[in-house]
């Protein structure tokens, strides 16, 4: 039954040309500002292209674009109304749907990363090698815990609505370094791209943090979707 | 299959209340405008609906239990389909949840609708998505309980008579129940039906006894090759009251019902016409409601009162 689950949510993915437009274009922006800092010679030109116009806008804007997509514009509950329809049972289609929107924004935003950190690649950085398999699974991990976010905030309001309340919040309260600021994925990322970490958390406890919260929205979003 | 007590469900602004019933293996229609509860039971027991009251029991579980819900086939007026899969992938997509196998062609071609197989379900028309959700529940192997809102209305027309064929196949190994707001088609699919008003379940019978229960003269509905020639001949039945054309079809009426049957199909004889539709007319909804629930000559007596034309005002005398 999973594979009939997986189908729908890849289908929208797959089939949806404007819905990657988006994608694209946060893509162009997180590239272009790699690009600009090569050509200025910045010496941790990787590190200024992750932390700056990838990690805090680029990333955040590409997953919700690609969230957009597989629920097909729509809440999570109704995105997988369908396939609850069927018979299937409605934890396990959100699950299935949540699943596929994690696992496509985990490949794009870790192939993106890499692009960016080798475009912005500077004399001071790490090498290059090493610095594009950080650079991806950080994206990776990054961009999984914005997708099982942004699908929690799909839970909300009428046609998933909340998606875009929890872009602005995490912008909000996720930029501070206050404890508030634990609560959401924006910190725990720009600590391990390199930034400042939120009340000092080291960068191995902002991969745990990262992890925990990927793992509890996308518990909360299921339970959501099954009411 | 089903078993219901009591039963007290919302939806603002429909309610049903204290709804009890049990419906086996057949066809059972729940007989109301939209607003008088059917769809709302179907909603229910399709498990989209909470129960406020009383129990609801579909193949002796809950509805939303999760082997109940592969059990259950349920076709709302706008069905929800999988929008980014093709037609025939829908199909095989909905034959894996509930665990058979999937002939998604062969399937579609049954209803008439097989060249929609191809098609995007974000590209079909509303009367599409629908013939092909009532396809899938239809003709779906392991489905035990099956539940049409209005399996007639808003369907592509190329699906309608093939609905009627497997509607009636479908009823005699599962428990099939539509919602319908026409006492005709209630009468000519369904083995028992329940009327519905406001909410609540007014009357069960058998579908046969509901021309019985309905006030007033029959009436039995003709489409035939050579209208023209039927008429001509229904005019000179005693027993034919009045006649009436209604588009392609001729309306008949007479006091009895059997009398009538048997005079339309002797003019039918003596006309030499072939016909493509004969079945008999039942009075609106409403009226059925009324007179199951005890309050026909009430609403008679009020439409009447309403309109009879007021007498004018007696002239004024001018004061001396």
């Amino acid at each position: 039954m999973t594979g009939a689950l997986l189908r729908l949510p890849i289908a929208r993915l797959s089939r949806t040309p404007r819905a990657w437009i988006p994608v694209g274009a946060w893509a162009a922006l997180a590239l272009a500002a790699a690009w600009a800092a090569r050509s200025t010679g910045s010496a941790h030109g990787a590190d200024h292209a992750l932390v700056g116009a990838y990690g805090a806008l680029a990333l955040p804007l590409l997953v919700y674009g690609v969230v957009a997509a597989t629920l097909g514009g729509d809440g999570l509950a109704r995105a997988c109304g369908s396939l609850v329809a069927f018979g299937a049972p409605a934890s396990r289609a959100a699950l299935a749907t949540i699943g596929v929107a994690i696992g496509a924004s985990a490949i794009i935003g870790a192939l993106l990363a890499a692009a960016v950190a080798a475009f912005a690649h500077g004399m001071s950085d790490p090498p290059l090698a090493r610095d594009l398999a950080t650079s991806a699974w950080i994206g990776a991990l990054g961009a999984a815990a914005y997708a099982a976010y942004f699908c929690f905030g799909a839970t909300f309001g009428a046609r998933g609505g909340g998606r875009s309340a929890a872009l602005v919040i995490d912008w909000i309260f996720g930029a501070g370094s206050g404890a508030t600021a634990l609560l959401f994925p924006r910190p725990h990322l720009r600590n391990l791209l390199g930034g400042a970490p939120a009340l000092e958390m080291s960068q191995r406890g902002a991969l745990v943090a990262l992890v925990v919260v990927t793992v509890v929205v996308a518990l909360l979003a299921v339970a959501r979707a099954r009411r | 299959m089903i078993a219901i007590e009591n039963l007290a469900a919302r939806r603002p602004p429909l309610a049903l209340a204290r709804v009890t019933c049990s419906l086996g293996v057949g066809l059972h229609a729940l007989l109301g405008a939209p607003t008088e509860g059917g769809p709302l039971l179907l909603a229910v027991l399709a498990g989209r609906e909470a129960v406020r009251g009383g129990s609801v029991r579909v193949n002796d579980r809950a509805p939303g239990d999760p082997t109940t819900a592969r059990a259950i086939a349920y076709v709302p007026m706008a069905p929800p389909l999988p929008d980014a899969l093709t037609v025939r992938e829908t199909l095989v997509v909905a034959a894996r949840i509930r665990g058979e196998e999937a002939d998604a062609d062969a399937r579609l071609a049954a209803l008439g609708i097989g060249s929609l197989a191809p098609r995007r379900v974000r590209s079909l028309a509303p009367e599409e998505a629908r013939a092909v959700a009532i396809a899938e529940a239809l003709t779906s192997a392991t489905t035990s309980v099956v539940l049409i809102d209005e399996p007639f209305v808003g369907v592509d027309p190329r699906a309608t008579n093939a609905i009627r064929d497997h509607l009636r196949a479908r009823a005699k190994r599962a428990c099939v129940v539509v919602a319908t707001a026409s006492p005709s088609d209630a009468a000519a699919l369904a083995t028992s039906v329940l009327v519905f008003a406001r909410g609540a379940l007014v009357r069960q019978e058998a579908a046969r006894a509901l021309a019985a229960v309905a006030p007033g003269p029959a009436c039995v509905r003709v489409v035939a090759s050579d209208p023209r020639a039927l008429l001509a001949e229904l005019s000179r039945e005693p027993n034919v009251r009045d006649l009436e054309t209604r588009d392609a079809a001729i309306l008949a009426r007479g006091d009895d019902g059997a009398e009538l049957a048997a005079a339309v199909t002797r003019a039918i004889a003596r006309a030499r016409v072939d016909v493509v539709e004969m079945r008999t007319e039942l009075p609106p909804v409403e009226v059925l409601q009324a007179a199951a629930s005890g309050a026909a000559a009430a609403a008679y007596q009020s439409a009447l009162t309403r309109a009879r034309p007021v007498p004018p005002p007696p002239p004024r005398q001018e004061p001396a």
